[in-house]
């Protein structure tokens, strides 16, 4: 308890300088036109509000938010039976293995896996020595497939921590109690593993939603996801003004997100 | 009697670790049992091969006649009532207890009758819409046991059920307990480390150590004619005295000779004689048949509790009075309160 007596104040603070401080600055840009970096020209518009009423950017936003719970969705899917698994092997050696085995890639660089795929999802690529030829780039499929690959690990382990919580004790109340094993797992291992879900949904969906460099890389400009046209205004354009406005609503939509899975995940402790 | 449930020639290893051998006992119909052991004695294990959690390596387990060694779990007509209660944390009180009955499919209205019936005889009807971690460890605890019975099994297993509760609360439901198996005549098999539990429930206790049954009889048996070291020790407190039968229930031992009730011997054969703590008769010194100096005691609220040194031994005796430490103290001893065994020579304890 005293470490958090301790802790707590200071995560305060860090939040406060790191999130709420960067995002009143970016509340306050939404109202304001610049031109890049120079505040000198700094004058108040509404002109903003008025640019994102163009559909380019809605499209954006749908396909931000359809693109990433697609990819979510596929995570648990596939997620959901290699935490049960690794959960209940029974040798050790090979969990750790297979642990390993998805936690090593999320020690490279995203980037240069991203990049990975970009390649193989060329007509011409490295494959088709071996007969074999995408055409993806620019396509959903690609931008999908990158998201999945890149954030199963995060679907996987708040999955695979809350199954190793589940007393075996519970299991075995249950066969006692009638229950064969299919109901054994519809009736307590999934309602017990909700909260693994919830969090890793929300680890899932959060990143691919605002991720910038998978769009740039795998849509071949052709789809426009919300990280990428941020990126551009910041980055390429310098409208701060109106990437800032884009970013604030994000965060709210985001916010409304988490604070409703967070009501599910009330031990909070499945966010890695 | 009926014999309801016969474990025939059981044995169980984990890992190379023999923990059954060859193990037979048979339970019979609205009996009371309780396994009563050492933690690592096997007494769990037997439990979990009743009521489907291991197998057993080989041998059979007879329920009704029928061998229900390779059925799972769920198939077996018995329930448990699991050690940390094991209740399910998503689910409110009502709904935990239902669950047996969900599975089997019954209706909502029966459903609805038996979950009502289990309350009431926990009672705890008032907690119905609770959910879990919200009540005490003891109304937990009667939850766990309104659950197992609410499915009406032929068999209760009861793994050290009330283990974790304080030790008024621990009194309170072993009386519930009981009452409750007289009333629903089901078989409970219990097990616990706790003699005195096994005591003042069962109508049949067996103590085991090592995996093997140390002896099996009524609690009274077991107390006042434990057949070995081991079940002297284990249930209460004893006083073993290396001593030798003399004929004509006549014993020797502390180079003095009592009378006793036991015949089984021959004459001149070495024995172990046990004396309960509280057997001994605290006696002037005259009257004394063995006296001692008192070196240590302890106030245990109903009596005291002496160390006497008889000879260089320690012995351990209740009595009523007072007395000071180094005091010299007069002892005798009722015949029938001698109780005598058999000396096995393989054993050290």
């Amino acid at each position: 308890m005293k470490t958090r007596n301790i802790s707590l104040p200071l995560y305060l603070i860090w939040l406060f300088v790191l999130v709420f401080i960067p995002f009143l600055i970016m509340l306050f840009l939404s109202f304001t036109k610049t031109r890049g970096l120079d505040f000198s020209h700094l004058v108040f518009s509404l002109d903003n509000f008025k640019d994102i009423l163009d559909p380019i950017y809605f499209d954006a936003y749908v396909n931000s938010i359809v693109l990433s719970a697609i990819a979510s969705l596929l995570c648990l899917l596939i997620g959901y039976p290699v935490a049960y698994i690794l959960t209940n092997l029974k040798s050790n050696k090979l969990k750790n293995i297979l642990l390993a085995m998805f936690i090593l890639p999320m020690w490279s660089n995203m980037l240069l896996r991203i990049i990975g795929w970009e390649i193989l999802f060329n007509p011409h690529s490295i494959l088709n020595s071996i007969g074999i030829s995408f055409d993806l780039i620019g396509s959903p499929l690609a931008i999908i497939i990158g998201m999945v690959s890149t954030y199963l690990p995060l679907m996987i382990f708040p999955i695979y921590t809350s199954l190793n919580k589940l007393e075996s004790s519970l299991l075995e109340a249950s066969y006692d109690l009638g229950a064969s094993k299919f109901q054994t797992f519809k009736s307590v291992i999934l309602p017990l593993s909700l909260p693994g879900i919830y969090s890793g949904l929300t680890m899932t969906f959060l990143p691919s939603a605002t991720n910038f460099a998978l769009p740039e890389r795998l849509s071949g400009g052709n789809i426009n996801l919300l990280g990428n046209i941020i990126n551009s205004n910041f980055g390429k354009s310098f409208n701060y003004g109106f990437g800032s406005l884009l970013s604030v609503i994000l965060i709210s939509v985001i916010f409304v997100l988490v604070f409703f899975i967070n009501r599910k995940d009330k031990d909070g402790d499945l966010l890695l | 009697m009926k014999k309801l449930i016969e474990l025939k020639n059981i044995s169980k290893a984990f890992d190379e670790n023999q923990i059954l051998e060859d193990f037979n006992l048979y339970i019979n119909e609205n009996e009371f049992i309780t396994l009563v052991g050492p933690s690592g004695c096997g007494k769990t294990t037997l439990l979990r091969i009743i009521g489907g959690f291991e197998s057993a390596d080989s041998g059979q387990v007879i329920f009704n006649n029928k061998d229900i060694s390779l059925l799972d779990a769920n198939e077996r007509p018995i329930n448990t009532i699991f050690q940390k209660y094991a209740l399910f944390p998503h689910l409110n009180v009502y709904d935990n207890i239902a669950f047996g009955l969900k599975m089997k499919k019954k209706t909502k209205e029966e459903i609805d009758e038996l979950v009502n019936w289990s309350l009431k005889l926990v009672n705890l009807e008032k907690m119905k819409t609770r959910s879990i971690d919200r009540l005490s460890g003891g109304q937990q605890q009667r939850i766990a046991i309104a659950r197992a019975i609410v499915n009406k099994p032929k068999v209760l297993l009861l793994d050290e059920p009330l283990g974790a509760l304080d030790l008024k609360l621990r009194q309170n439901m072993q009386y519930e307990l009981k009452e409750l198996q007289q009333d629903l005549g089901i078989t409970f098999i219990y097990v616990t480390h706790d003699q005195e539990e096994a005591l003042s429930m069962s109508d049949t206790v067996v103590v085991l150590n090592d995996g093997i049954i140390q002896q099996i009889g009524t609690p009274e048996d077991i107390y006042n004619e434990p057949k070995n070291r081991f079940v002297a020790n284990f249930i209460g407190e004893s006083n073993i005295i290396k001593g030798r039968y003399l004929g004509n229930k006549l014993v020797e031992f502390e180079n003095t000779i009592f009378e006793c009730v036991d015949t089984n011997f021959v004459v001149d054969e070495p024995c172990d004689v046990v004396i309960r703590p509280e057997d001994f008769d605290v006696v002037p010194l005259k009257q004394a048949k063995l006296t001692g100096i008192i070196t240590d005691k302890v106030f245990k609220g109903v009596h005291y509790e002496f160390c006497i040194d008889i000879n260089e031994k320690e012995y351990i005796v209740h009595a009523y009075e007072d007395k000071e430490i180094g005091d010299q103290i007069g002892l005798s001893v009722d015949p029938f309160e001698i109780h005598l065994m058999k000396v096995n020579e393989n054993e050290n304890t």
